[in-house]
């Protein structure tokens, strides 16, 4: 009876699976295809950087502070004299280099930087350390990143939703006062760069009116306690926040409105509105839902993109996150750290678009059951 | 025949220019945005010409900036806030204010000038900096020299009273001497000394710098309080006092006589210029006016190589098909997933350890990322003329592939890439922008986004310096915004097909 059951159960889990089978096949090509993409862009980078001697340099870097090391660790080392100081080194430096292939030319270890990059693997960095005092360049990464994505991810949320809202207004009336204001609104702000109005809004919002902090991520000492720390990042987030929405609503509006205006010479509005459905109705029940799809990719391709966008952002609102890394390797120079940070940018960036090509295939079937072209 | 045929055609394509003009011109956004580039234009090559290149290369020396007043905004400022601010000014003591005296001994030759510089000064702040320099000429031994300020109330102080240094080159040597009073040590001690016997105040051994401005400038009531500066209005006299002792067999009578031979003083205001200054004192002005040659070389070159490696492989793309297309697909592909800013950091950074930067590395550098998006339409485009009827008839003729791509193909996507050339600028110029705010653009030359840099590095946000922050980021605006306005014009009117996408 039990078994049965459970047989049964299996058969129908198999039956559920073979009917997604195409969103299946679907995700598995795409993985398949930018994995491949993946492993280009990181060999290209590799080869590039190898080039020019980087990848190399950020290895002897670390050999000789491996070296260094080393002779801290050993307890005779303060008895020796400078010659033997110096004949250990070079000979350490020597094994070591022979050892990591460095005495062959560059090429040959290229797999071996690949595989190191894949695994996230940078190695230490030169001056840079965590605020957890850690020098390896993963961990700092892995420290940063959360805070990158709660700003970014936050402001474009808030931009996106004031957007529609502001999109569901003017789609109404078309070509209106409000229309052509909103699309204005929207070619000029669109050519404002975020961190260049960042700057102007900290002038305001700071120095003249000293309303909010014109900067950072927490207060220096950090607030203790489960409330008083969150409040106190959400203080520090509201510029910043504040500023990435005022730039890219008008944006979201110009674009959404579009997209519901095509939706709106569609049969099944006509159909909805001749059944005597209510205006709003139509509006939320089936305008809107059959927008969705475009929107959401917007909104994932626009948090990826900020990623970018966010060098200049954070390190003008001195919010320590990732893109306030890339801005503090530069100056210092930091040339683990800036690989590496090169290598995660562009490791994000395709795993975020595969993770869009599988959402953007779960909302929309049509892409899942069409015949794949070439 | 023949010849009226093809005289027929040229009427046809002039007809089509005529044509494109009358709704060019009515396309109001189109003409503005051409205005406005021509007026960038225009800007550009007048600061060519004003400022020609050899002098702005030297941006980053400090020892041109140094007789700037540092971070103090425009001038214009003060009709805003309806006040009148110190500006700049330099003051040359004029020759006829020089006495000299040499007295011609039997075996020694004393020479005594006193040289005088006298100027107004009657605005109701000081300036922000005084900046002393003369220039003397001497024989043998090393000359003293007294430096007094007389204030219009008759105050005598004494700044600074000192033994040159010995030249290097001579005889005659020629010395060059800067004084700062406000970083000056011996001038702060003398002022902290003029203010215990003058005021009986106890004073610290030294003045503090933000004293110095006040006992120069401030009424005597002021002085004394700890309030802000009053400023004592009127002529005020600066003295230089110059002595020298030679032996007559140092002295070679073909030699000139010990002299002053110039003495000028530099107070700096707390207005500059038509758009400010920043940190290191460099006039904004010059910067940011060089800034738009710049951005219209970068984008415009950019956008022109950029649009000519799409078109080029989007039209053999989508003509030729197949493996060709395929392959160039791919590569498109990938590029298009590319993060670009990340990238391009790290490519200039790269070529910077190199020691290879400039605009042109970098005019390269956006060119790379440029392409992709204009390859992916004309690929399109390409695919759409290759099976319409007339290029079925053209082969029918017997026209080959050449003559299809040239006669056909080329024409057609040409309206597309002009209006594409323009629509890529805005993005190029940001791109640039955040490069060399970053500092990995050009290393010498200014540009909008290395001042915005600079700025950032100079602290100009928090410390609400705007005109530093609002002027060169507006440029970039305007011209991202001209090239968008235009482009979007063009591509209305040049290219139909695509409106009804």
């Amino acid at each position: 009876m039990m078994a049965k059951r459970v047989k049964r159960g299996v058969k129908r889990a198999f039956q559920a699976l073979a009917n997604q089978w195409p969103f299946i096949k679907y995700i598995i090509r795409r993985s398949i295809v930018l994995f491949i993409v993946l492993i280009a862009v990181m060999l290209s980078l590799i080869l590039i950087a190898g080039g020019f001697g980087i990848m190399d340099r950020i290895q002897r870097l670390q050999i000789h502070r491996d070296v260094l090391d080393m002779i801290r660790a050993n307890p005779n080392s303060g008895r020796w004299t400078s010659e033997e100081r110096q004949a250990f080194i070079s000979n350490m430096t020597a094994l070591l280099e022979k050892a990591r292939g460095l005495d062959q030319p560059f090429y040959t270890r290229t797999f071996g930087y690949l595989y190191q990059v894949l695994v996230w693997d940078f190695g230490q960095a030169q001056t840079l350390t965590s605020s957890s005092g850690s020098s390896l360049v993963r961990d700092m990464i892995i420290e940063r990143l959360p805070r990158t994505i709660l700003l970014f991810t936050t402001a474009t949320l808030i931009s996106a939703f004031i957007g529609i809202a502001v999109a569901l207004v003017v789609a109404r009336k078309p070509l209106s006062i409000l229309d052509r204001a909103t699309s204005t609104f929207a070619v000029v702000t669109n050519s404002i760069p975020w961190w260049w109005f960042g700057m102007l809004m900290i002038i305001l919002f700071s120095f003249y009116l000293k309303l909010l902090p014109s900067g950072g991520y927490v207060s220096v000492p950090a607030p203790e306690g489960s409330l008083a720390l969150p409040l106190d990042i959400l203080k520090h987030m509201t510029l910043p926040t504040l500023t990435i929405v005022l730039v890219s609503f008008g944006g979201w509006a110009y674009v959404v409105r579009s997209i519901l205006l095509d939706v709106f010479q569609q049969d099944f509005i006509l159909f909805a509105r001749a059944k005597g459905l209510k205006e709003r109705v139509v509006m939320y029940r089936h305008a809107l839902r059959a927008a969705m799809p475009p929107v959401v990719t917007m909104l994932l391709f626009s948090i990826v993109g900020s990623l970018g966008g966010a060098i200049i952002t954070e390190t003008i609102f001195d919010w320590q996150g990732m893109g306030m890394l890339f801005y503090q390797a530069i100056s210092l120079q930091d040339l683990p750290v800036l690989v590496a940070l090169t290598f995660v940018s562009a490791f994000l960036t395709i795993v975020v678009i595969l993770l869009l090509d599988i959402i953007y295939a779960f909302l929309d079937p049509r892409v899942r059951t069409a015949p794949v072209a070439a | 025949m023949k010849k009226k045929a093809i005289s027929g055609l040229r009427g046809e394509r002039y007809r089509g220019i005529r044509e494109f003009l009358k709704e060019f011109r009515r396309s109001r956004s189109g003409v503005l945005g051409l205005a406005m580039i021509l007026a960038f234009a225009v800007i550009s090559a007048y600061a060519t010409v004003r400022y020609p290149y050899s002098e702005v290369i030297k941006w980053n020396e400090p020892r041109l900036w140094k007789e700037n007043p540092t971070n103090v905004p425009p001038t214009w400022i003060q009709t805003i806030v309806n006040k009148a601010l110190p500006e700049t000014a330099t003051y040359v003591a004029p020759e006829n204010t020089k006495a000299n005296l040499t007295y011609r001994g039997a075996t020694s030759i004393i020479t005594t000038v006193d040289h005088l510089l006298s100027f107004r000064y009657s605005y109701g702040e000081t300036p922000t900096n005084v900046i002393v320099s003369f220039k003397v000429q001497y024989n043998k031994s090393s000359p003293s020299v007294i430096l007094t300020w007389i204030k219009p109330d008759g105050t005598n102080i004494e700044l600074v009273s000192f033994i040159l240094e010995r030249g290097v080159v001579g005889p005659p040597y020629f010395i060059t001497n800067d004084l700062f009073p406000l970083y000056d040590d011996q001038i702060k001690r003398n002022l902290a000394a003029f203010l215990r016997t003058a005021f009986n105040l106890t004073q610290a051994g030294e003045l503090e710098s933000n004293m110095v401005l006040k006992v120069l400038f401030g009424t005597n009531q002021s002085i004394i309080s700890s309030g802000p500066v009053e400023v004592l209005k009127g002529s005020y006299r600066l003295r230089l006092s110059f002595q020298s002792f030679n032996l007559v067999s140092d002295f070679p009578s073909s030699n000139p006589v010990d002299d002053i031979q110039t003495f000028k003083m530099v107070l700096t205001g707390k207005v500059y210029g038509a758009m400010g200054t920043d940190d290191k004192g460099r006039d904004l002005f010059i910067g940011i006016l060089w800034g738009a040659p710049i951005a219209l070389l970068i984008g415009l070159l950019t956008s022109v190589i950029s649009v000519a490696i799409g078109v080029f492989l989007g039209i053999f793309s989508g003509f030729y098909g197949g493996t060709v297309d395929n392959a160039i697909q791919r590569v498109t592909d990938y590029f298009l997933i590319l993060p670009v800013l990340p990238l391009l950091i790290f490519l200039s950074f790269i070529l910077g350890t190199t020691g290879g930067r400039s605009i042109w590395v970098l005019i390269v550098l956006l060119s790379v990322f440029g392409w992709p998006g204009i390859t992916k339409v004309v690929r399109s485009l390409a695919l759409q003329i290759r099976e319409s009827g007339y290029v079925e008839a053209a082969r029918a003729l017997g026209a080959s592939n050449f003559s299809v791509l040239l006669r056909h193909l080329l024409p057609q996507t040409l309206p597309y890439a002009f209006a594409n050339i323009a629509l890529s600028v805005p993005g190029v110029i940001f791109a640039e922008a955040s490069l060399s705010f970053l500092n990995l653009g050009d290393p010498v030359l200014p540009t909008w986004g290395k001042i915005l840099g600079d700025a950032q590095m100079g602290g100009a946000a928090v410390a609400g310096y705007w005109w530093w922050v609002l002027i060169p980021g507006l440029c970039i605006i305007l011209v991202a915004m001209s090239f968008a306005l235009l482009g979007n014009a063009l591509d209305r009117i040049l290219t139909p097909r695509l409106r009804k996408r």
